[in-house]
């Protein structure tokens, strides 16, 4: 009897637990579904309202790709920086640097990714105040990422096991010729991914260049240099139906970048290939 | 042909912990010395102070002498003393990234042989050495993980003899295989020392009874008693090595 009632009781218990899970599972999932449900109808209806009127709305794709152009030129300048520089210290910290200077490496690094990315904005606002957008944009970049490009890939190389580089070094090979001939080709895949994580969590960060750009131009909307992320902003600025259609398409574009960019790293980082 | 290795009140350290005590042994060329003790003893540490692995790792100090052949390692290059002093590992690492061939050509080419077909005739010939070339001749060109424990092992001892060194140190290299492929390692090292000097660490003291010529007794850092395999066997002068190879601890 005693027996009976206490696995009801559990029973209970247990499917009162697992439906309040589902319903706070529910309530942060179902706000994110319903964002990407309304950006992906509304944002292939606009691009097809903007693109598909050639006369009278051209201008405003014309605005659209060229924020493309410059979000894809600004972000590929400040990756092929960013990275070699933050792989360079992670194979430092990781590999050369003894226990406490690693550990003292990490621990900057940590704080540094950790502070809010407009601050990387404001230091090259402050800095180089009079550069053109452009440059000053991809150097913004590249100080926001490069603490979370040397974190990564540390991570990734100090996974390696000791017992390949050992088994290297026994060898006789050398520091050098140990991180490329095994090292590096070990972490890989791993280290691949982890890099193309950051690129894809870099793409639509607009904080760090909304300092540094020149407010009236952006908020207008005919700036000179505007990636996407800050189209964005200015067009929701400036109201009128034309700018909520081209919030749409841009919010649908870069969001169709950053699911690239994940899916490429799922790809790559796939244990079965 | 192999050299001989002596070490000279060599003492290492991790930090402020002492790990070795002024340990001296002699290591004859083409012989087999076997290093025994208890678990934590130092063993490892003896042997990586011999080929300068010990000082790679963060922390770790040394003082003492290790002659080569009469010369002291710690006037050379580190990367030329591993050349000459190679290394077996307790658990089989052979590279993940590499083919079975490329493993076993790795030293070479890093030592700046490029020719591939005499990169090819030494690995064969280093393959033959350790006693799976016919096991592996016709899937050189697979990753190595596709051997078993036993080969991989082979594979590891093959990539050590490929650059031709004159000693072989191996840290208990079939403490992680079947027994069968244990015999095959025991059998090798017998074969090997014609060619090269072998300091073999072992847990398991039938195996240092049967492929030792000497033994040397750790414990707790230092070195408690060397000799003939079969006087420090039958006839121990320390009251610790009679405890130890009679099984009383250890
Ligand atoms: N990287 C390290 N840092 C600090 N201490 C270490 C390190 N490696 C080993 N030690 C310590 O050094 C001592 C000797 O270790 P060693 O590996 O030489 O022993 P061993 O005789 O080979 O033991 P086993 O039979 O278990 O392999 C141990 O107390 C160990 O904890
Ligand atoms: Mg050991």
């Amino acid at each position: 009897m005693t027996r009976v009632s206490y696995k009801t009781g559990r029973k209970l218990k247990n499917a009162l637990f697992v439906s309040i899970l589902s319903l706070m599972t529910s309530l942060a999932v179902l706000p994110l579904l319903s964002l990407l449900w309304s950006i992906g109808v509304q944002g292939v209806a606009a691009l097809v309202g903007l693109f598909g009127a050639p006369l009278s709305r051209g201008a405003a794709s014309a605005v659209l790709a060229s924020a493309l152009v410059q979000s894809l030129i600004t972000a590929a300048a400040s990756v092929a920086i960013a990275m070699p520089l933050g792989v360079a210290a992670a194979i430092y910290s990781s590999q050369y640097a003894g226990l406490r200077a690693g550990r003292t490496i990490r621990f900057i690094m940590d704080i540094l990714s950790g502070l809010p990315s407009i601050l990387s904005g404001m230091v090259v606002f402050v800095l180089l105040s009079g550069v053109s957008s452009m440059l000053a944009g991809v150097l913004a970049l590249v100080l926001y990422m490069l603490p979370v490009v040397v974190r990564m890939a540390d991570q990734v190389l100090v996974a390696v096991p000791v017992a390949y580089i050992e088994g290297s070094l026994a060898l006789g090979a050398s520091r050098i010729q140990t991180i490329f001939a095994v090292v590096l080709p070990t972490a890989g895949k791993n280290l691949v991914t982890a890099l193309l994580f950051v690129v894809a969590r870099m793409v639509g960060e607009t904080a760090p260049l909304l300092v540094i750009l020149d407010g009236g131009a952006t908020f207008q909307g005919k700036a000179g240099f505007q990636p996407l992320p800050l189209r964005l902003y200015s067009a929701l600025a400036q109201g009128g139906s034309v700018s909520h259609q081209i919030v749409y398409a841009e919010a649908l574009i870069l969001l169709a970048i950053i699911v690239a960019v994940y899916g490429l790293a799922r790809w790559v980082g796939r244990s079965d290939r | 042909m192999g050299k001989a290795l002596e070490a000279r009140g060599v003492s290492a350290r991790f930090n402020e912990q002492v790990i070795l005590r002024e340990v001296t042994l002699q290591m004859p060329a083409n012989q087999v010395t076997a290093i025994i003790g208890p678990p934590g003893c130092g063993k490892s540490t003896f042997i990586r102070c011999l080929n300068r692995l010990h000082e790679t790792t963060p922390g770790a100090t040394l003082s003492g002498e290790v002659l080569l052949d009469g010369h002291s390692v710690y006037d050379m290059d580190p990367t030329e003393v591993r050349r000459s002093v190679a290394m077996i590992f307790h658990r089989p690492n052979p590279f993940p990234t590499m083919s079975i061939l490329d493993n076993v050509a790795v030293g070479l080419r890093l030592h700046g042989l490029r020719n591939r077909a005499r990169l090819a005739e030494s690995a064969e010939q280093a393959l033959r050495r350790a006693a799976l070339w016919d096991e592996v001749k016709d899937r050189l060109h697979l990753y190595s993980s596709v051997l078993s424990l036993g080969q991989q092992q082979r594979l590891c001892i093959a990539r050590a003899l490929a650059i031709d060194p004159v000693v072989v140190l191996m840290d208990e290299p079939a403490s992680t295989l079947d027994p069968l492929s244990t015999l095959v390692i025991e059998e090798l090292i017998e074969e090997l020392k014609r060619q090269y000097t072998i300091i073999i660490v072992t847990h398991n003291l039938q195996q240092a009874a049967r492929v030792a010529d000497k033994t040397a007794f750790f414990l707790d850092g230092e070195m408690i008693e060397q000799g003939t395999t079969t006087a420090l066997f039958t006839t121990p002068q320390d009251k610790r090595t009679a405890d130890y190879v009679t099984g009383r601890f250890g």
